[in-house]
């Protein structure tokens, strides 16, 4: 049982999920209400990392973010170093790879908000930021907590864009599905055997966790009366 | 004064055009009245800052709320009006409290507690604060609503069909209680409805719309009774509008004069003495003088003024001591060779007699 790795593992997850709240949030709200005709090229692109294999964002991510490349370049003359095999590189593959988990719940539970609601609000004198922590945020919770989590969860799950973009650093780059994998290919089954239990059991217990809540946050006022 | 002139297109389906000037100060109320699908919710929520004109123009008194050639919009939190949604739109997960206060959060708290309690109690919400809509009745929901627009001291109050959902009775009680709130708050208000007797009972002014455009406006009494043309005659369906003035009561039946003619009609359940005396043309049956006996409890012998023949139907206008309308078949009327000057006996039932009350 390695317990570097999986503390990697969580920092990862908390730091990606929590970037995935504050980028994804405006990205999911734009999706909900905007009547762009070119709407639909935007929900490809964040749906794209459900389809792609890790392999395929991996290398692309791998690839731009390399020396030779302006975003590569740009960053190593602002920091120092480079992305690639760095926690931060990291960071940045797992947040594209979680996107659409992060940002389809949140789209969904904006969506299902009656949009009469919102005009009450305008018309009420409170603007469509107001609007938004005062009448969309409180009824999209559900949607807000399953994103964060799903993101959370898999981020923590995800193997091949680590490899890819992040490598097998000890302490910095090496999560707990690279180091099952590691532990396999030394035939360690004991250990991988344990550490994927761990895995499998956090797992299902956030998932309980999230359809439990699902069902509490339809909201305190379903469960006052019945509508008459 | 309002006056908006509005265009809107819906991808070529459905288009509105609409000019209207409408009187809103303090305590008038504006009808919109029309059919369903004539435009009139999207009219209201032109003026609410809902929904942007293709083209056009709106204006409050001096202040401009949207010039779409001058490219001036302003947005619907700056306009200051009060909406009443339909279906009432409260905030589910808010309290009635949470609801009526959600507007006048800027206020100082102690400010903003009292206004909230000021307004559940001349709304009879008191004992409901706590609750969530869901928990409430229709009725509650309608007046948490209400205390919700009025809470920010709006301008102007526009009301989409707030009593569709109302049966007979209440609809009477409700439309009767929303006229003197109106009044007690001193607010103008647009009210948008398909019925003619909200436009009697509440309207100062009317304004006709039928796909998309106005037919005719004015006060109520007068648009419902003189028609411009028959397809405002067709949506309007009442002929005779008239006033009057109870007289006594005879067994679950009412007296009224109405001009120098005593009709009967069924009981009110509320207890005006001055009434809106509106009659259906189709209901008033004529027959020569000779004849009698039936079950009609108004039997009233007058004169014909004139007879316009409109299609299919022959509308006989008389006069019966006061002006009464009658539609009857092309043959009917040959048949009692109706002709201007011609004596005549209008009969219809007590229940043909619908009673509005008179502000």
């Amino acid at each position: 049982m390695n317990w570097t790795a999986l503390a990697t593992s969580f920092r990862l997850a908390a730091v990606t999920s929590l970037i995935l709240l504050v980028v994804g949030v405006p990205i999911a709200y734009w999706l909900a209400y905007s009547n762009r005709r070119w709407k639909f090229l935007v929900e490809a692109i964040v749906a794209l990392p459900l389809v792609l294999p890790p392999t395929v964002l991996g290398f692309y991510v791998l690839v731009a973010m390399g020396p030779r490349s302006p975003i590569g370049a740009w960053y190593e003359t602002l920091v120092g170093r480079g992305l690639p095999f760095s926690f931060e590189g990291l960071v940045v593959a797992s947040t594209l790879y979680s996107f659409p988990f992060a940002v389809q719940p949140v789209v969904a539970a904006f969506g299902g908000v009656d949009r009469r609601l919102l005009e009450a609000s305008w018309l009420l004198g409170v603007s469509r930021l107001g609007t938004f922590f005062r009448v969309i945020a409180p009824q999209s919770a559900a949607g807000l907590l399953t994103g964060l989590v799903l993101s959370f969860a898999h981020t923590l799950g995800e193997f091949g864009v680590v490899l890819m973009v992040g490598g097998n650093i000890e302490g910095v780059t090496r999560t707990v599905s690279v180091d099952i994998y590691e532990d396999v290919q030394i035939l360690d089954y004991g250990s991988a055997n344990l550490t994927a239990g761990v895995l499998l059991v956090f797992s299902f217990l956030v998932l309980s966790i999230v359809y439990a809540l699902n069902r509490r946050f339809r909201g305190p006022w379903m469960l006052t009366g019945p509508a008459r | 004064m309002l006056r908006a002139r509005i265009e809107k297109d819906f991808d070529g389906r459905f288009s509105v055009e609409a000019s209207l000037d409408l009187e809103v100060e303090s305590p008038r109320v504006a009808v919109l009245f029309g059919p369903s699908g004539a435009g009139k919710t999207t009219v209201l929520r032109c003026i609410a800052g809902l929904e942007r004109p293709t083209n056009g123009r709106i204006a409050f008194g001096s202040e401009i709320w949207c010039d779409i050639a001058a490219g001036h919009w302003l947005p619907p939190q700056s306009r200051r009006v009060g909406f009443l949604f339909q279906d009432y739109a409260l905030f589910p997960h808010l309290s009635v409290a949470g609801n009526i206060g959600y507007g006048i959060r800027d206020a100082p708290g102690r400010e903003r507690r009292a206004r909230v309690g000021d307004l559940a109690r001349r709304l009879g919400l008191e004992s409901v604060l706590d609750r969530y809509p869901a928990a409430l009745s229709g009725g509650q929901r309608q007046r948490a609503a209400l205390a919700r627009a009025l809470a920010r001291r709006p301008r102007l109050l526009l009301l989409d069909e707030p009593f569709a959902a109302l049966d007979g009775g209440t609809r009477d009680a409700v439309r009767a209680y929303l006229a003197e709130l109106l009044s007690e708050f001193r607010v103008p208000a647009i009210l948008v409805t398909h019925d003619w007797s909200d436009a009697l009972a509440l309207g100062h002014s009317m304004v006709v719309l039928k796909d998309g455009r106005v037919l005719q406006s004015g006060p109520p009494p007068e648009v419902l009774t003189r028609p411009a043309g028959t397809e405002a005659a067709s949506i309007a369906g009442v002929e005779t509008v008239q006033p009057g003035v109870r007289t006594g009561t005879a067994g679950g039946a009412v007296r009224l004069r109405v001009g120098s003619a005593e009709i009967v009609a069924v009981e009110p359940e509320t207890g005006d003495a001055g009434f809106w005396v509106c009659i259906r043309g189709e209901d008033v049956m004529l027959e020569t003088s000779a004849a009698s006996g039936g079950s009609a409890r108004n039997r009233l012998d007058g004169e014909v003024r004139d007879v316009v023949p409109k299609g299919p139907v022959t509308q006989v206008r008389l006069d019966v001591g006061f002006p009464l309308t009658a539609l009857v078949t092309r043959q009917s009327a040959l048949d009692l060779g109706l002709r201007p000057g011609s004596r005549i006996r209008a009969v219809f039932k007590a229940s043909s007699v619908h009673l509005i009350p008179r502000r």
